[in-house]
């Protein structure tokens, strides 16, 4: 079965078309690594497959359900936005708790799960204290526990690394990477190209809203022509290095 | 649709709001302290009447509840309502994090969250003082039956005015959403809304003011909370028009919350549009295409963007910029402007009746003009400069000194707020049994007013 799947999906906002035409599947128990300049319509994609923003046409689905069924769509995704959607007030312990309850999370086994996760992200010293005096690295830490603290069955990761030091990134990408083992698909956005060629089975490359590549990261750093070997750097800056109307415009001219 | 538990969870949405506001109020202590003192000090003072005047209350005669108190209620719950829809439509539109919310439980979880949210922060209020009334007709009238309703009557006056006046807020916010002209207008909209609903609220408390007394309002239904709070004292209310508030109140919960629920799903599913920009038919380009024609629109924006107001060119550039800002940043979030109403009036309200009371209004017009406006003008340009700011503040403080920066927030007030102040003062008190000595000093004093605001600003910064 797919996890994602979207037709034509297109999100146009007053004057921006954010997002053209996207048709993308996915499926499961795969890790999506979803690249694409700032402003290419990535965290707009996310928000129209978490069900926060409506598709001005075509279609998605997540895990089974239409994007437009928001109380279906609840229980079987996690997302992780660009801002930590955290409580100032709040201590990390009590933010946590929270959300589980919202869920109807099983108490017990929640608890113990939220102070494992803590620990791996060495988080448990901090966990009394309240959000106000944290660090961006220490609230990413934290939104990431609340994405996938219900073990949904996709989860939406926008820059989940960003802000973190070397060793947090590291955990949290081995995370990535057993959640996808677990069966969990993973719908990633960065900026930071070696976590995509670490962990992604798949790279979507957005440009000006329209998908101008995808395949797995390997494919795309080979060049089938002559044979040679590009770092995914490379291939995204020629990819999104120009725009893609001049293009076709310079091969007719 | 929502959830299954739905109920339990905007319950626990609720106290969990409800108790974020109360730390967030912690932290700022001498705020908090005045709040606190706000509440304490009223039911403190009812309390000590009620226990002086125990036992005349205690000998009370069977009497039915006047026009005029039904009246009052019915005032107090439209001012309530008022209340509520102008902090719905200026601060509460959406809950904070939202995206984690609307991605975890429904909306009508969050909905009825924020609106057990508000119905606490008002009980923190009112909750004392209902206790004592409690107190009065459970112990001095002799009605163990006060136990029970006179709690309810002040629960159910709450909870229908949180969701009447959400419902007003969110249909608000629904049009500053939607509507380009609104969005467009909404400064010069919600002050003359707001004025509108205060000059009715003053109307109706001052009857000096129009002719038009409380018991004018007795008629309307939610005064029947009157009747039912009196249900076993001494006070005979209509038995028929306390039932009448309890199925009244509950149809007013289930409908209202339904429309508040649609509400906030049109408004928080829905793009708002933008009020800087023109209608245009013409086909939205892609972005990277259209920066061209960014760059050749390129003036001096910040300039264009305060029009038709100014800053003359004599006031240093730093300084011009930090006030055009301040303009603009005032024109575009009139909730200042909004929030500034509340506490003038509040202050305002027993001075006029004072005033009223002792024959001349221009007689208080004039001081209060030389003291209230300047502070009005001043605050709603640079109140809490540090906190505006915020994130930006480090970056504004390192281009320009905290003497440049303060005093180019002072300049809107000064430029827009002087003039009037001085107009004010001098008119009323021209008119006024106050000899022209007088009158010229309050002029004076209204200018030291300013002085010292700037003063005290740019210290508060500098430390
Ligand atoms: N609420 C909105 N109203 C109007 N335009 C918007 C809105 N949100 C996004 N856009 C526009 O849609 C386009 C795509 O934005 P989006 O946030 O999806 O980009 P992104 O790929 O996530 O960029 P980044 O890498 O910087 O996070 C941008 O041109 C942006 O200006
Ligand atoms: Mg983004």
């Amino acid at each position: 079965m797919t996890a994602i799947e979207t037709t034509e999906l297109t999100k146009r906002y007053e004057n921006t078309l954010a997002v053209d035409d996207l048709d993308l599947s996915i499926p499961e128990g795969v890790v999506y690594g979803f690249l694409g300049p700032n402003g290419a319509g990535k965290t707009t994609t996310m928000r129209m497959l978490t069900g926060l923003t409506q598709p001005t046409s075509g279609t998605g689905s997540v895990a089974g359900v239409t994007v437009t069924d928001r109380d279906g769509l609840r229980t079987h995704i996690g997302y992780l936005p660009e801002e930590p959607p955290l409580y100032e007030q709040a201590t990390a312990y009590e933010q946590l708790d929270y959300v589980a309850g919202l869920r109807d999370l099983p108490e017990e086994a929640t608890r113990e799960r939220i102070d494992g996760l803590l620990d791996e992200l060495d988080l448990t010293a901090d966990a009394g204290t309240r959000i106000s005096d944290y660090s961006k690295g220490m609230r990413q830490k934290v939104a990431y526990i609340q994405a996938v603290l219900h073990e949904p069955d996709v989860v939406f990761l926008d820059e989940p690394t960003s802000g973190l030091d070397p060793r947090a990134a590291r955990t949290i990408r081995e995370m990535i990477t057993d959640l996808a083992d677990a069966g969990t698909t993973v719908f990633l956005s960065t900026h930071i190209l070696p976590v995509v060629e670490e962990v992604a089975d798949t790279v979507g490359i957005l440009y000006d809203g329209q998908l101008v590549a995808e395949d797995a990261p390997d494919a795309l750093t080979q060049r089938a022509e002559t044979g040679a070997t590009q770092t995914l750097e490379d291939v995204f800056l020629e990819l999104t290095g120009t725009d893609p109307a001049a293009d076709v415009e310079a091969t007719n001219g | 649709m929502a959830e299954a538990g739905w109920p339990r969870h905007a319950l626990s949405v609720g106290v969990f709001e409800f108790q974020r506001s109360v730390r967030a109020l912690w932290q700022g202590k001498v705020r908090f302290a005045f709040m606190a003192l706000g509440v304490l000090i009223p039911s403190l003072v009812g309390t000590a009447v009620v226990v002086v005047f125990a036992d005349a209350i205690r000998g009370v005669e069977a009497l039915a509840v006047p026009d005029l108190v039904r009246g009052m209620i019915a005032l107090f719950w439209l001012f309530g309502v008022y209340l509520v829809a102008q902090r719905v439509v200026s601060a509460r539109t959406r809950i904070e994090a939202e995206p984690l919310m609307l991605t975890t439980v429904s909306a009508r979880t969050v909905a009825g969250g924020l609106l057990v949210a508000e119905t606490l922060r008002i009980l923190a209020y009112i909750g004392f003082p209902a206790l004592v009334l409690t107190g009065v007709g459970a112990f001095l009238l002799g009605s163990p039956a006060s136990l029970v309703l006179i709690p309810v009557a002040a629960l159910l006056f709450t909870a229908t005015v949180v969701v009447t006046g959400s419902i007003v807020g969110y249909a608000a916010a629904w049009f500053v959403a939607t509507s380009r002209f609104v969005a467009r207008h909404k400064t010069v909209l919600g002050t003359a809304a707001s004025l509108i609903g205060m000059g009715g609220y003053f109307l109706f408390l001052y009857p000096q003011i129009g002719g038009v007394s409380q018991a004018a309002l007795a008629w309307f239904p939610m005064g029947w909370f009157a009747d039912l709070a009196a249900v076993g004292t001494r006070f005979v209310g209509s038995p028929l028009r306390a039932a009448g508030a309890v199925v009244g109140s509950a149809v007013l919960l289930l409908g209202g919350g339904a429309i508040v629920e649609r509400e906030t799903v049109a408004l928080w599913f829905t793009e708002a549009v933008s009020p800087d920009k023109e209608d245009t038919a013409q086909e939205p380009e892609h972005t990277a295409a259209s920066e061209d024609s960014v760059r050749t629109a390129r003036g001096d924006a910040l300039a264009a963007a305060v029009k038709p107001l100014g800053v003359p060119a004599f006031v240093p550039t730093p300084m011009r910029r930090v006030a055009e800002w301040t303009l603009l940043r005032t024109r575009r979030d009139p909730n200042r402007l909004m929030f500034l109403m509340i506490p003038v009036f509040a202050v305002g309200s027993p001075l006029v009746s004072t005033g009223l009371q002792s024959g001349s209004i221009f007689a208080l017009l004039a001081p209060v003009g030389a003291v209230v406006l300047p502070w009005l003008a001043g605050s709603l340009f640079a109140m809490n400069p540090l906190g505006d700011e915020g994130a930006v503040l480090p970056v504004t403080l390192t281009a320009v000194s905290g003497k440049q920066y303060v005093r180019g927030l002072m300049v809107p007030g000064l430029l827009l707020g002087l003039p009037i102040v001085v107009a004010v003062t001098g008119i009323a008190g021209a008119l006024s049994p106050y000899s022209l000595g007088e009158s010229v000093g309050l002029v004076a004093l209204s200018e030291g007013v300013i002085e010292e605001f700037s003063w005290f600003a740019e210290s508060a910064l500098t430390n």
